[in-house]
């Protein structure tokens, strides 16, 4: 009996292992992909890569070639369908920029945005890239309304809706949003969504960018880009704000603005200050708290009940 | 052995189990599938009706280029609380113009699904990891087919989940119930419709004692009843075989007494005398000798008559003349008849030849002449006659004797029987002749057929088959 149980425990054991070993196999996030186009025109198909180039430069050559070889005998095709299609490519302060020739006006809207976010979300994964922006000859490329298509990343695609819909979360957040009269704040509790692996101070400031809820409320920051990082230690909350982050057409008064970003950060766990930079590099400054240090702290004075 | 899978009541009682519980689980199964499959094919129509609603409105409210439409927001925002879900809108160029989570705005979706309806293809997908039902919609304005933009609606099928394990628990509820009901059944009825079975060996069973086995009917089935029916048959049998064994041993006693008895008396006559002449002794002695040669011959019988009923195969065939046999048997008789005055006649229409046991037929044959003679009157005769065809012999043994009356015809062939048993000492004889007879010719597959008239004579008609038939065992 006792043999039959060793020989059952060591089974067991093994078994895990080789799942755990599977598992990694199958785990492909965190390996080079490069974006082919299916057969049938209507999806990506990202094929692992083995990247050789070491320099940016080369990097971007070598996926660009790839990009736009003939596949034989395959499932899918490669985005460039046209060698001619792509005229040149500048990399500017981690910024590429590719310059297509007129042709690739003609190509239907299914297969431009199909050619877009592949190499877009090829690219992107050059450890030197930050961003992709399109040209067509001189100008940019503007979308069927006529607006400019600027500086893509992979965030400005959707590809794998279902693993997206698997990694979506919720929670109920505390708010405060700008009163109707700008001279106090709201409190409001809201549903928000987010991918859950975004961390929540981001997720606080980027719903402070958004219509509130509550009637006559008014949003804190206009764009998410004015926020430009966010990280928290120790129960302190780091913030880096653009420096026209102050610069409303709302008339929010600063302090209003700041006891915003304050008062909803410190309504999450583990966070009880908040300290605020503006601007980057040699501009960059914080802002002085209440106390004489650079901490601000959660204020409900200013929230109208 | 009594083993547990060959018993009737189990085999019953699993029977009633599985009646009551199969169909249940079969169709708790079946539920199961057709509701969830149709409850989502339901959701499928009603979201695809409220999309082509939003559709309209859209494309008159002109939505795609700006989405700011309270009405319409206000719509989606509510809907996707119903629906614990989420709407997107996606304008042409793939950009999603709204998004009820506010997750997406701004970017651009190059989901498979969405590329299809952009190509004019709605599209349902069931995403099982996070239990959502997505249904992607082309934005279409009414008098032409081009696709504007791509309407999304999720539902969380959670609702279903729920709704689900609800009816699961209430299922194993019902089953729990049927599981009972049925077990309970199967006992119940397993037990009593095996009770008359039961009752059936109850009656069979025979006590050491050897008392009188009677059987009543078990009349619950007609199987049963059947059953109680031939056994009583087989009983009553067994109860008629054992009284006439009874009845045997009791006449064999008789019979062995009677000569036995006869003997004690003139040896008691003997002594008693005292002084007799020699004469008297040797009268006497002579009538006890007389006794013996008659017990001798009762016992003589007797053991052929049993041998015969043992050695049924023991048969010593030979092609037999029936002619020569009949002959040589009239010859050996005829000073015995004489005796009687009685007339032999032998008449044979051809020669006929048999396979038998030469032995035990001239036995036979003889019995029943010798029959003829004693059973006779002075002038009388017996008469034998042979004949055959192509299968059959046939033996007529034809007497001018005193007859036998049409009450005792069918009895003349059992054990010591005899019509008239007064005058059984002057006749002479066991008693056992006819009863040897019969049993030879039975063991020859033959038959035997007795015609009589009181006071003017008897017949006794032999067939025998010309081939032995071997009985097949």
């Amino acid at each position: 009996m006792r043999s039959v149980r060793m020989i059952c425990a060591l089974a067991l054991a093994f078994c895990l292992v080789f799942c755990g070993c599977a598992k990694q196999e199958v785990y492909e996030e965190g390996k080079f992909k490069i974006y082919f186009i299916n057969q049938k025109q209507t999806a990506l198909v990202p094929v692992v890569y083995n990247l050789k180039s070491e320099s940016t430069e080369d990097a971007v050559n070598e996926v660009l070639e790839v990009l736009s070889t003939k596949v034989e005998d395959s499932d899918h095709t490669c985005p460039i369908s046209d060698p001619e299609l792509l005229q040149d490519h500048k990399i500017k302060n981690n910024k590429l920029t590719l310059t297509f020739s007129m042709e690739y006006l003609k190509l239907s809207s299914v297969r431009e945005v199909l050619l877009r976010s592949a190499v877009v979300k090829s690219l992107v994964q050059i450890d030197a890239i930050d961003s992709v922006s399109f040209k067509i000859g001189e100008d940019a490329l503007t979308d069927y309304a006529g607006n400019v298509i600027g500086a893509m990343t992979d965030d400005s695609f959707v590809y794998d809706f279902g693993q997206e819909q698997d990694s979506l979360e919720s929670a109920e957040l505390i708010l405060y949003y700008a009163g109707e009269d700008a001279g106090s704040l709201v409190r409001e509790r809201r549903k928000v969504y987010y991918n859950g692996n975004v961390p929540m101070e981001q997720v606080v400031l980027r719903y402070l960018t958004m219509q509130p809820q509550t009637v006559g409320a008014l949003p804190v920051l206009s764009d998410v880009g004015k926020i430009l990082s966010v990280t928290s230690q120790d129960g302190i909350c780091y913030v880096n704000l653009d420096d026209t982050v102050f610069n409303n057409g709302g008339g929010l008064s600063t302090n209003i603005i700041v006891y915003s970003i304050v008062n909803s950060l410190c309504e999450l766990d583990g966070i009880g200050q908040v300290e605020i930079m503006i601007g980057t590099g040699e501009n960059a400054s914080v802002l002085p708290g209440p106390d004489g240090n650079d901490l601000y702290q959660s204020d409900q004075r200013l929230v109208k009940e | 052995m009594i083993s547990f899978f060959k018993s009737l009541r189990w085999r019953l009682f699993i029977l009633i189990v599985c009646v009551g519980v199969l169909p249940g689980v079969i169709i708790t199964a079946c539920f199961f599938h057709f509701y969830e499959k149709r409850t989502l094919n339901n959701d499928v129509v009603s979201i695809t009706s409220q999309a082509q609603l939003f559709n309209n409105q859209i494309i008159t409210s002109g939505y795609l280029s700006d989405p700011g439409d309270t009405s319409i927001n206000t719509q989606f925002a509510a809907l996707g609380n119903i629906y614990s879900g989420r709407i997107m809108v996606i304008d042409g160029s793939f950009r999603v113009i709204k998004d009820t989570y506010n997750l997406y705005e701004g970017r651009i979706m190059v989901w498979e699904n969405v590329i299809t309806t952009m190509q004019g293809k709605r599209s349902t997908v069931f995403d099982e990891k996070s239990r959502t039902l997505i249904v992607t919609v082309p934005i279409t304005a009414s008098d032409s087919d081009e696709v504007q933009g791509v309407l999304m609606i999720t539902r969380s099928l959670e609702y279903l989940e729920s709704n689900t394990s609800f009816f699961k628990d209430m299922s194993v509820y019902a089953m729990l119930v049927v599981v009972i009901l049925s077990v309970t059944a199967g006992l119940v009825f397993s037990m009593r419709i095996v009770k008359p079975f039961k009752k059936l060996s109850d009656t069979l069973y025979m006590p050491e004692s050897d008392t009188v086995l009677n059987i009543e009917p078990v009349e619950d089935y007609n199987e049963t009843m059947e059953i109680s029916e031939r056994l009583g048959q087989i009983i009553s049998r067994m109860n008629e075989i054992d009284d006439s064994r009874r009845e045997f041993v009791s006449n064999v006693s008789h019979e062995l007494k009677t000569p036995l008895t006869s003997m004690k008396v003139l040896a008691d006559s003997i002594n008693s005398m005292g002084e007799a002449p020699a004469e008297l002794y040797r009268e006497f002695m002579g009538d006890i000798t007389d006794e013996i040669d008659r017990e001798t011959k009762i016992i003589n019988d007797l053991l052929s008559l049993v041998k015969m009923d043992k050695s049924h195969a023991e048969l010593n065939i030979s092609s037999i003349n029936l002619n020569d046999l009949t002959e040589a048997i009239l010859k050996r008789l005829r000073p015995i008849a004489q005796d009687q005055e009685v007339e032999l006649v032998l008449e044979s229409f051809r020669p006929v030849t048999i396979e038998g046991d030469e032995v035990k037929l001239s036995l036979a044959i003889t019995n029943l002449i010798e029959n003829g003679i004693k059973y006779n009157n002075p002038g009388g005769f017996v008469r034998l006659s042979l004949n055959s065809d192509h299968q059959y012999a046939y033996i007529r043994v034809e007497d001018s004797g005193m007859g036998i009356p049409q009450d005792s015809l069918a009895r003349i062939f059992e054990r010591f029987y005899r019509v008239d048993k007064s005058h059984s000492r002057e006749i002479g004889g066991t008693g056992l002749g006819l009863a040897i007879t019969k049993s030879v010719i039975d063991m020859h597959k033959g038959e035997i057929h007795v015609d009589s008239e009181v006071g003017e004579g008897t017949t006794f008609d032999v067939r025998i088959p010309i081939n032995y038939i071997k009985e097949s065992v």
